[in-house]
């Protein structure tokens, strides 16, 4: 439950940022993905440096300037699952 | 020499008893007819091309247009840039042909990315069963880094599982979202009971397929092979030991015995340029012949690797020891069926362009097909089985549609 | 016969065909000696026993028959469909968009769509009103620089009201003969303009992409489109965009980047014209 996620390391993504929106390719599994405004700011956020769900809900909250209700941490959380599934994301080993 | 009754028999028996076997060295009078004397196998210009690429690492082409559709035909359009590029060819190759090959070869890049990322997702889904996969053909020279990767065009990919996982196996992938599809009951009880397989199955999201095989010879063929002796020679994939490949001798033989012996010759040239490219990767080490003769003789597929060799060399120049391809402990046909099997493949073994039919071609395909399939499956299997083949149809492709994502 | 950076070896016996075929890619130079030819097609009737009853026509590229054989008189939208096939099938050394593209001043406007979307359409009707055409399906994306914008000036498909509509926007413009029950309704074929046919070689850069949606009774609008959205629809749109990974991302996203990026929707040529030309001279 408190994973902590980064942005994988060993396939190459190229993304580009257009008006708050990112569009990410995966070298490895050839597939381009369109994220939307929170989901950018997620990534752009794992980007910098790893972090558990918690802490991109409070860093999701502040950047949209929003309170950090439950809907919001079930949104990042799902947001990350789909990332996960996409091969953007891996868990950091202990 | 023992009296013999059949005269038939007894020049054979003489063959064997004397050692005079036939040579492969008899390849090479038929190099020299092939330019002066048959006009329909000179027009095969990319077996032609390749073998000079192959032996002197050049080659001299007046009709880049119709070598380039033979290649496309044939799935070998990549590697035959490949082999271009790896000679300092490609660069002097005209620029209309260029684009084409240089443009496959970006295609092929593309399959191979996609080979691993699938072959990383059956990882996962299969993770649970503890077991290494055993990775077959392409997936296999993909991921072990071997010479028909090169320029490899892939439509599936074939794994190999004990026989007694296979209904865990099965479980597992569909759990993943493999799906075997729409099957007729008759697809069914060939797959399941007759050829004891599971149905290929297709991903439900990626679209991308997987073949799962329990040994490398169907088990309705007379071969009666022990999948275990497989499994006990496997060696894993160099930075990754949770995936292996049969041992060079099987995985030669498992394309020897694919290629000769399944009458099923669509990649056909292309099949017979992998097994000249593991022959002379395997074989550089000297020791490895001696092994190959052994194992082939242990799993008895001993003619499938004599026919492999023979042609390997004779089209593609593949570089077999005198000693090993003339070896009698292969069992080789005699010398009336030698030459009728040698035509027949010949013309089995060209691209499926209509630039590389003769007169014969259909006839020796058809036998080749039905030698195949009598190989293949008795009688009371074949004849039922051939019936219904005839009654299919052959769907026609789609328009082409743009895609983002992963098609295969 | 060559159309932009293809050769195409056609053969076949239909006598009208080769009429039809002269008459609207006019322009386009025709060699009985190439050495080497991009796509081999001819263009037939099957041999089977149907071709007395109610003849068709078979299209092969090498051999390989990649639609089902149509009536007769569909050789020639037969032909389009088959080319266009080939350009997607075989083509990797360019990146591939399915859209169509016009130019004015070296300057391209890229108009990705789905059919139906009348892109086409407001192709034809804007290069006959001084935009050149590169191509009404096909946009093909140098890779050597990745950003040269190539056409093959091939004649525009028109399918049903358009062809109409067409006949009266640009009267002295050369239409082929009607072809009616298309799987796409009834088809006619629009000859380009010369000059466009005769400025095939030459790239254009892109500075815009548009796209279009006929929406009849409602006054034209040009609005902007988040770019994010553009580079997906692209990519959706590209036949070969996955097949060059890492390379085609970055072309397509520097495209993107470089362009201004509207959705446009319209009812009536006669205002597109009119839009288009003060896009063209506002930037």
């Amino acid at each position: 439950m408190h994973t902590i996620w980064r942005v994988v390391r060993e396939s190459p993504l190229l993304w580009r940022a257009w008006e708050g929106e990112i569009v990410v390719y995966n070298d490895a599994s050839g597939d381009t993905d369109h994220l939307d405004p929170l989901a950018a700011e997620i990534f752009e956020t794992l980007l910098e440096a790893p972090a558990n769900n918690d802490e991109l809900t409070d860093r999701i909250a502040q950047a949209l300037g929003v309170e950090k209700t439950t809907d919001l941490r079930d949104t990042v959380a799902s947001v990350v699952i789909r990332f996960h599934g996409h091969g953007l994301i891996e868990p950091v080993e202990e | 020499m023992p009296a013999l009754t059949k005269p038939w028999r007894s020049s054979i028996a003489w063959n064997r008893a004397t050692d005079r076997v036939p040579a492969l060295a008899d390849a090479a009078p038929l190099q020299r007819t092939k330019h002066g004397g048959e006009a329909s196998s000179s027009r095969v210009l990319l077996r032609d091309a390749l073998h000079s690429l192959h032996r002197r690492g050049a080659v001299a082409v007046q009709d880049w247009d119709l070598l380039i559709r033979q290649a496309r035909r044939a799935g070998l359009l990549a590697r035959l840039g490949y082999e271009l590029a790896d000679s300092g060819l490609l660069r002097s190759v005209p620029a209309g042909p260029r684009h084409y090959l240089e443009g496959e070869c970006i295609v092929a890049e593309k399959h191979a990315r996609d080979v691993r990322w699938e072959v990383r997702q059956i990882k996962v889904a299969l993770a649970e069963m503890g077991a290494p996969i055993v990775l077959l053909k392409g997936a296999a020279y993909t991921l072990a880094g071997l010479p028909p990767a090169r320029g490899r065009l892939f439509t599936d990919i074939d794994i190999m599982v004990p026989y007694e996982s296979l209904g865990k196996v099965e479980a597992a992938l569909r759990r993943a979202g493999w799906d075997s599809g729409d099957l007729t009951p008759y697809d069914e009880r060939y797959y399941r009971r007759w050829m004891h397989q599971i149905p290929p199955m297709t991903h439900v999201l990626r679209g991308t397929a997987i073949d799962v095989h329990h040994t490398i010879v169907a088990r309705t063929t007379r071969h009666r092979l022990n999948a275990r002796k497989l499994f006990e020679t496997t060696v894993p994939v160099p930075g990754d030991p949770t995936l292996r490949t049969l041992a060079p001798a099987d995985m030669i033989l498992h394309s020897a015995t694919h290629l000769l012996n399944e009458g099923e010759f669509e990649r056909g040239l292309r099949d017979i340029d992998d097994l000249h490219l593991l022959l002379r990767h395997f074989g550089a080490d000297p020791d490895f012949w001696p092994l190959l003769l052994e194992r082939a003789a242990e799993l008895d597929l001993k003619r499938p690797l004599y026919y492999a060799m023979r042609y390997a060399q004779r089209f593609l120049g593949a570089p077999i020891p005198e000693d090993v391809a003339n070896s009698a402990r292969l069992a080789p046909p005699g010398a009336v069926l030698r030459p009728v099997m040698d035509r027949l493949f010949d013309r089995a073994l060209r691209p499926t362009h209509a630039s590389c039919r003769d007169a014969l071609s259909g006839l020796a395909l058809l036998l080749l097909y039905l030698r195949g399939h009598l190989l293949l499956m008795p009688p009371h299997i074949l004849v039922p089985h051939l019936l219904r083949k005839a009654f299919r149809g052959k769907p026609k492709e789609p328009e082409p549609r743009p895609g983002l994502g992963n098609p295969f | 016969m060559r159309t932009g950076p293809f050769w195409t070896h056609l053969r076949t016996p239909i006598r009208g065909l080769v009429d039809e075929i002269a008459t609207l890619y006019e322009g386009h130079p025709i060699s009985a000696s190439e050495a080497f030819a991009d796509f081999h097609v001819s263009i037939a009737p099957p041999i089977s026993l149907r071709r007395w009853f109610r003849p068709k026509a078979q299209f092969l590229a090498d051999g390989i028959e990649p639609f089902h054989p149509l009536p007769f008189d569909q050789a020639l939208p037969m032909f389009e469909w088959g080319l266009n096939w080939c350009v997607a099938t075989y083509v990797n050394h360019f990146l591939i968009v399915h859209a169509a593209v016009i130019a004015r001043g070296g300057r391209a406007v890229i108009m990705p769509g789905a059919p139906g979307s009348g892109k086409s359409t407001l192709a034809a009707g804007l290069v006959n009103r001084g935009w050149r055409l590169l191509s009404d399906e096909l946009t093909l994306i140098s890779l050597e620089d990745g950003s040269s914008i190539f056409g093959l000036a091939r004649p525009v498909s028109l399918k049903n009201e358009s062809i109409e509509v067409m006949r009266r926007f640009a009267p002295s413009a050369t239409l082929s003969r009607v072809v009616h029950d298309t799987a796409k309704g009834s088809v006619a074929l629009l000859k380009p303009p010369a000059e466009s046919i005769a400025q095939v070689a030459e790239p254009a850069r892109p500075a815009w992409i548009v796209f279009p949606k006929y929406l009849s009774g409602l006054p034209a609008l040009l609005e902007p489109k988040p770019k994010a959205a553009i580079m997906i629809e692209m990519a959706k749109n590209a036949f070969n965009y996955s097949t060059h990974g890492a390379r085609g991302f970055a072309i397509l996203a520097d495209i993107v980047d470089s362009c201004a990026c509207y959705k446009f929707t319209y009812a009536g040529l006669d205002e597109a014209v009119e839009i288009f030309d003060r896009l063209e001279s506002r930037h």
